[in-house]
């Protein structure tokens, strides 16, 4: 038998560290000169076959719920959202308690591990996904609920919303700008696009390599960034600087003065743009390196649970946004990405392409389109995002990384405070739902809501058209593709499937209206658009009827609320509800199918809606889905 | 903020050697608190030898642009 020298007894073995060492003598130097089983290595071989493992073992979540304390202002988030209410207590300031309590409650749903999301389409008031079980959950929870304050602060306050989302974090762009511009961030880029439009490009990434970008003369922004993958961006840039220095050499060949000055011209435009790029890198580094100082104290004071040390990141988000993102396709151009020369992916971040019209990923073909197909689309990403990780920072009761990001960006800090300051007390046009937490909500919750509905509702019912004065909100369901015209346009006789009854039938496309249909109570045009519709993608549209005239739609044989336009006259003016009158609009989903359902259900049972308990059998119900009551 | 993120360096960096790619992460990264989640997934893709990929593997709803992810 073979004698083995003590290694670890052995000068300098301590420091070493090598994997790959250590899977040889873990795997007993299989393939080496010796056999391995005669080997006395003082333990148990592994199984031949298994590599070795690195990382350790999963980690492990929290399943401790935050403390009871008495607070100030106690967050109010409505029924089976104690838990939420709790962390907010904890781990929030009783300002930030304020302006949640003043508004509606979105739906909230509790998922395990490290996750969380905001939907704004998703429910009335938009749904909130965040980890119930990780230690830094109270930011999570901060930063999505801020998401959804940006959404609902509107909705619920301005009497003129048109029912966009995230609407309120629109004040914070004019800010974002000024701020990103006097940092050197944000700069014009349009000698960059321009070149690409007028030139296109088409060149090798790796010379070695196959990939090739290839980005068609006559593409304009969008086109461009669609074609572009996470690092694109910085190496078309430098492909740009140095096609226009060759072209600079060739127009300086022909000697003539028009061209070289103009060849001249664009490769200085192309250099100076290029030197900005590299500048604002200077520029995220040092503030970097000074929130860095402020993140390791507040990770020296603070507990976990407190989330605290996330600011860091949440403050390098912003600068994500303010830069387009485009910083980390310079990191991924130099491969410099999650290393320690890393600029923003080591300060926080979010995906590639979620702040510009890039694709998101370098994986699939399937999942690396863009997630933004407009600049409107991008900015709603930087300002959102902006106003999201503001809130964690403004919320959080340790207030030193929200005074230094005051320091750096001072105009976004001002007008993000003025915002925070009109939330409390600005006036809430929207009754405050605090409804039940949707994993806590059942049917029988949802019915008996609807048979406490007030039987007025129904005995107010418009159902002749000479009641219908200019206030009366009437509702029109059309195919959501319509949406944008209807918003620009108002509800014309002129576009196409504004003809909601006819919305269809027509087999391939849909036919021209010639009268506008509307209801005048939601639960007929939620019943008509379930009933009819429930196969499409279709959206319910509130408006004042204003000085339109309407007469009985006949045809509509059950529904006592259904009108239409009457039969234009000649040369009278056709049907009209212009953009104005619009007051708000939705997706007909899941919820209003399950409202109709409920209250079909509810007066199945006899007696119908209104006067009979419904508490036997089963009750239609979907699991996540709340029934919408109400518009 | 870099020491603390060392572990992940590497991480990355053994993925970038084995796939020749980054792994991706959704959402607002890095978070302090997930260093051992991020270590954990890359090697547990590296073992699986199937590079990583939040972004393909999320529903997808989250491509939509009304919905923000962390």
């Amino acid at each position: 038998m073979r004698k083995c020298i003590d290694l670890e007894s052995q000068p300098g073995f301590q420091q070493i560290y090598s994997p790959v060492l250590q899977q040889a003598i873990d795997r007993g130097l299989e393939g080496h000169s010796g056999d391995p089983k005669n080997i006395d290595w003082g333990y148990n071989l592994p199984i031949p076959g298994t590599k070795p493992t690195k990382g350790g073992p999963k980690p492990k979540k929290t399943q401790k719920d935050p403390p009871k304390v008495v607070v100030k202002d106690p967050a109010k988030l409505g029924t089976g959202n104690q838990f939420w209410e709790s962390l907010f207590d904890n781990y929030i300031t009783q300002d930030a308690r304020k302006v949640v309590n003043r508004f509606p409650t979105p739906i909230i749903k509790g998922v395990s591990g490290w996750d969380g999301y905001h939907q704004a389409g998703a429910g009335e008031w938009g749904t909130v996904v965040s980890s119930h079980n990780h230690e830094g959950r109270a930011f999570i929870f901060t930063h999505e609920y801020w998401h959804a304050l940006d959404n609902i602060i509107d909705l619920a306050s301005n009497p003129d919303s048109t029912g966009l989302h995230m609407q309120s974090s629109l004040r914070l762009v004019p800010s974002m700008e000024k701020d990103a511009k006097r940092l050197g961030l944000s700069f014009n880029e349009k000698v960059y696009y321009k070149y690409l439009e007028d030139n296109g490009i088409n060149f090798k990434v790796d010379p070695s390599g196959n990939r090739t970008i290839r980005i068609k003369k006559g593409s304009n922004r969008q086109q461009a960034e669609e074609q572009m993958y996470p690092g694109d961006h910085w190496r078309i840039m430098e492909q740009m600087l140095r096609q226009s220095k060759k072209d600079l050499h060739k127009a300086n060949a022909t000697k003539d003065p028009v061209k070289m000055a103009r060849a001249k011209k664009l490769h200085e435009d192309i250099g100076a743009l290029y030197d900005k790029h590299i500048a604002r890198l200077e520029t995220i580094r040092k503030i970097k390196k000074e929130a860095a100082v402020i993140h390791r104290k507040l990770k020296q004071t603070s507990q976990p649970e407190q989330g605290y040390n996330h600011l860091f990141s949440a403050l390098g988000d912003i600068f994500d946004a303010l830069t387009d993102g485009r910083v980390q396709d310079w990191e991924y151009a130099n491969e410099v990405w999650m290393s320690d020369k890393g600029v923003i992916s080591t300060f926080g971040r979010h995906g590639s392409g979620y702040y510009n019209m890039s694709r998101q990923s370098d994986y699939g073909k399937q999942t690396s389109s863009p997630r933004n197909y407009n600049l409107d689309g991008a900015m709603r990403s930087k300002r959102a995002e902006t106003w999201a990780e503001w809130g964690s920072m403004w919320a959080s009761h340790d207030n030193t990384m929200q005074a230094f990001a005051s320091k750096i960006l001072p105009s976004i800090a001002k007008q993000f405070d003025a915002e925070m300051k009109r939330a409390l007390t600005i006036k809430v046009i929207a009754d405050l739902n605090k409804i039940p937490n949707a994993s806590t909500q059942n049917a029988e919750n949802q019915i008996d809501s609807i048979m406490a509905n007030p039987r007025t509702i129904e005995t107010t019912l418009i159902t002749r058209p000479e009641d219908i004065k200019p206030d009366t909100i009437m509702y029109h369901i059309t195919d959501s593709k319509n949406v944008g015209n209807v918003l620009k346009y108002g509800l014309t006789t002129k576009n196409k499937a504004v003809n909601s009854r006819l919305m269809g039938q027509m087999g391939s496309g849909y036919r021209k209206a010639t009268k506008i249909f509307a209801w005048s109570d939601f639960n007929s045009a939620q019943r008509y658009a379930a009933r009819s519709h429930w196969d499409k993608d279709v959206t319910i549209i509130a408006f004042k009827s204003g000085n339109q005239t309407w007469v009985k739609d006949e045809l509509e044989k059950f529904e006592q609320t259904a009108f239409k336009t009457p039969r234009k006259k000649k040369g009278s003016k056709p049907a009209h509800i212009p953009p104005k009158n619009i007051t708000g609009y939705r997706k007909i989903d899941k919820g209003d199918t399950l409202n109709v359902m409920l209250r079909g259900d509810a007066q199945a049972r006899g007696g119908g809606l209104f006067t009979r308990q419904v508490n036997e059998g089963k009750i239609p119900h979907w699991k996540n889905v709340k029934s919408r009551t109400t518009f | 903020m870099d020491e603390e993120l060392q572990p992940v360096f590497e991480a990355v960096a053994r993925h970038r050697e084995k796939f020749g790619v980054y792994p991706e992460f959704d959402g607002l990264f890095p978070k302090i608190s997930l260093i051992d989640h991020y270590v954990y997934e890359i090697d547990k893709a590296i073992r699986m030898n199937k590079p990583l990929s939040m972004i393909e593997k999320r529903p997808s709803e989250f491509n939509k642009s009304d919905v923000f992810i962390d």
